[in-house]
């Protein structure tokens, strides 16, 4: 176990898991980050979604880096992204439909989801495939661990529940202003401030 | 007429792309810091989304609906963004440089936002027909502009005042964000939609 | 099964429809005419326009600097362009003053031509040229600067005045300057004395080459160069910022034998500190060369039993307690930029001019 921990795989995804974690490291895929969240089972799906296509097309994207002529870079992450992303919608619309209702067309905003796009631009085309894997699950992890702490904040306090299931008994007064558009901002705000307090504390200094 | 100009005005403020629907929150959060630039941004935005709105629009109607292929819309969509900002790109340079200085440099930045993509998604789950798809992401185009600028403005007195340390930039904004949805929001009962 | 076939067809003739709409467009749209830009008042060319200043004169062989790969950042590629002003981008907004707009101050990187244009750049640009040298040694100084000794293949001789800088091409066509470290007396060769950057470019290109390997650069460039003036030189280098020294330190020595010269030289740690036995030799040897070697990462002087050389903690310290204020001193800096401040301040507080410093910023 010891071993694993100093390869430099390990490195990178803990790099890319906290220090460069997609949300409040990197400011990146904030706009699924507040629309999803609202349900945690909603994040939940959305997360599992970012980690599968991310690591497969991270993965296809550094499998073919040198291959691909620089000028038509950009579409062809695209390409690779979208096609992933068209497969996993699929799977949603089949296999959980009323998840895939209430995601609406977010799942397809993947595609734009600057984390993508940012890792396969800055990371993937540069490094072979089990570097720009263990990156890409790093990446999609972090993203997934941050949506769903702040999902857990808005559906236990707006709604008591928590994967549909009540935890805050029928007297609990819901806070309607976490449930609503404003809510996710103030959420997203305070918790990009625990945690620069967190690393300021441990003296990490992501800039 | 009057449901027109309502898809209009509901895009623009209770419907606010970029404060209700969280699109295009990366370059939000980015380019807000200086009035020149975001409104340079929101520009650009504005023009692509209504050129890429209603092409998309057309392919859709015309080719992908006919032939059941409905499925291939992310795909086709994201080609049509990329090729339309491209030769948007190329037309404005020769053709209009003026426009170019305001806002030519944000163009390729463009091709990756998603509030052009969701527009186009969205006009598809809503099921509007052509003149609303024009109204409509015209409308979010300049509401998003109307947001980012509102927020450019905003930003400028974050110099003078003092937030906690550990909010940085990206938390600031989010809060700001957070007041200025509920100020919109207030306007919620004037629009029915 | 069809309907995958059908996909596959639709979205490979739509693919292809674009890709021809795109190039019919670029051979139609993007076509600019032909246009004269004056240089300097005095050189002409017809060049097709489009394309960013700096590139068309790049393939004119007016080799424009450039350390941020056209990105508008670094501004070395400024130009003052007197007939038919554009109006500023905003990413030239950001990096030039107000002032230096409004006299017609662009970046070549960015500014595209569309019209004739009339530009002025520093006359030195008209003779810098392209040059092709191999590697004939790289010597280790410390644990992350490597000298290079190259020698120039075609053309084989250059002419530069001592504290200027060449550019070098890595392979993907973007230039970073580095400082000559050499004497001008040697024409068919140059030293770098490069320091490895963890996330650089260039540093991390150049420390991967061996012995023999080919090098493309352009120079010489700069106006941070020793002046032929009579005053006394004082010189004060940080880290790397050595470099450009070498070549001002022996000019003043061997050429203009009236002019008294210093030098406080500062690193981190004495490891650092690399050929500082050189310059104590050379204090030996010039009876007008004094020599103040300094540590800026500890807060004691240390006083060095072989020689008797004692190293100051840090050149901002060393400079309060060393240097006599002189009218007729001239100050050449070179260092990082929090370097390069701190010792202006200190000279300032001593009493030079500004007009009077002359300083290199990494």
């Amino acid at each position: 176990m010891k071993k694993l921990t100093k390869t430099k795989g390990f490195s990178y995804f803990i790099e890319s898991l906290w220090y460069n974690n997609p949300i409040f490291g990197m400011i990146l895929g904030i706009c699924s980050a507040l629309a999803v969240t609202t349900k945690l089972v909603n994040a939940f799906v959305m997360g599992v979604s970012v980690i599968v296509v991310l690591t497969i097309s991270s993965t296809i994207v550094s499998l073919i880096r040198k291959l691909i002529p620089e000028r038509i870079r950009i579409i062809t992450f695209m390409v690779i992204i979208a096609t992933f992303v068209i497969m996993i919608d699929f799977i949603l619309k089949i296999k959980f439909p009323d998840i895939s209702r209430s995601l609406g067309p977010y799942v397809g905003l993947i595609i734009t989801n600057c984390v993508l796009m940012g890792r396969a631009e800055a990371f993937s085309i540069k490094q072979p495939p089990h570097h720009a894997f263990v990156d890409a699950l790093g990446a999609g992890m972090g993203y997934t661990i941050s949506i769903l702490i702040i999902a857990a904040f808005r559906e236990l306090l707006g709604a008591g529940t928590l994967f549909g299931f009540t935890i805050l008994g029928k007297n609990w007064t819901k806070w309607s202003l976490i449930s609503i558009p404003s809510g996710a901002f103030f959420v997203l705000g305070f918790y990009i401030m625990i945690v620069n307090s967190i690393n300021k504390k441990l003296g990490i200094n992501n800039k | 007429m009057k449901m027109f100009l309502v898809i209009f005005f509901a895009s623009i403020i209770t419907n606010n792309i970029a404060l209700t629907y969280f699109l295009g929150m990366c370059p939000f959060i980015a380019i807000s810091k200086n009035i020149k630039a975001a409104s340079g941004m929101g520009l650009a935005v504005t023009f692509v989304m209504v050129i890429t709105s209603a092409v998309n629009y057309i392919i859709y109607t015309y080719i992908l609906s006919p032939l059941e292929l409905h499925f291939l819309s992310f795909i086709i969509f994201i080609f049509t963004i990329a090729a339309l900002v491209q030769m948007i790109e190329m037309i404005i340079d020769r053709f209009f440089p003026v426009l170019y200085t305001a806002f030519g440099i944000f163009l390729p930045l463009i091709t990756v936002n998603c509030a052009i993509l969701g527009i186009s998604l969205f006009m598809i789950l809503r099921e509007y027909k052509f003149i609303e798809v024009l109204f409509y992401s015209a409308g979010s185009g300049l509401g998003w502009m109307l947001a980012i600028v509102a927020m450019a403005g905003l930003r400028k007195y974050m110099i003078i005042s003092d937030p906690v340390d550990s909010l940085g930039d990206a938390g600031i904004t989010a809060i700001l964000a957070g007041l200025m949805t509920m100020g919109f929001f207030g306007f919620s009962g004037l629009l029915n939609l | 099964m069809m309907i995958f076939l059908k996909a596959f067809l639709v979205m490979n003739t739509f693919g292809i429809l674009i890709l021809l709409i795109l190039i019919v467009i670029k051979r139609y749209v993007a076509v600019y005419g032909e246009y004269t830009i004056t240089i300097n008042k005095e050189k002409s060319i017809k060049v097709t326009g489009g394309q960013p200043l700096s590139s068309i004169l790049f393939k004119n062989d007016i080799f424009i600097p450039s350390a941020c790969g056209g990105k508008g950042t670094c501004c070395l590629c400024t130009c003052k362009v007197t007939e038919n002003i554009s109006e500023p981008l905003s990413i030239e907004e950001a990096v030039l003053s107000y002032c230096d707009l409004k006299q017609g101050l662009r970046l070549t990187c960015q500014t595209k031509v569309r019209s004739d244009m009339e530009i002025e750049i520093p006359e030195e640009y008209l003779n810098v040229q392209r040059f092709v040298g191999e590697i004939v040694t790289i010597t280790k100084l410390t644990h992350d600067i490597k000298r290079f000794e190259i020698k120039l293949k075609n053309p084989d001789e250059i002419h530069f005045k001592s504290g200027q800088y060449i550019m070098i091409e890595m392979e993907s066509g973007e230039t970073r300057a580095y400082s000559i470290a050499s004497t001008k007396s040697l024409k068919d060769r140059i030293k770098l004395e490069i320091k490895k950057v963890p996330e650089g470019l260039c540093s991390t290109y150049l420390h991967g080459l061996k012995v023999s390997d080919h090098i493309v650069l352009y120079g010489p460039y700069g106006e941070f160069h020793l002046k032929p003036t009579q005053n006394r030189v004082i010189c004060a280098a940080g880290g790397v910022g050595i470099a450009s020294m070498w070549s001002i330190i022996h000019e003043a020595l061997t050429e203009h034998t009236d002019r008294d010269v210093e030098l406080y030289y500062g690193a981190h740690s004495l490891d650092d500190l690399y050929d500082y036995g050189y310059f104590i030799d050379m204090a030996k040897k010039y009876p007008n060369f004094t020599f103040y070697p300094c540590r800026s990462r500890k807060s004691e002087v240390y006083t060095d039993p072989e020689t008797g050389y004692t190293f100051e903690a840090g050149v901002v310290n060393s400079v309060k307690k060393n240097f006599q204020f002189t009218h007729d001193s001239e100050v050449y800096l070179c260092g990082p930029p929090a370097f390069v401040d701190t010792v202006t301040a200190a000279f300032i507080e001593k009493g030079i001019k500004e007009s009077r410093i002359h300083s290199d910023k990494f």
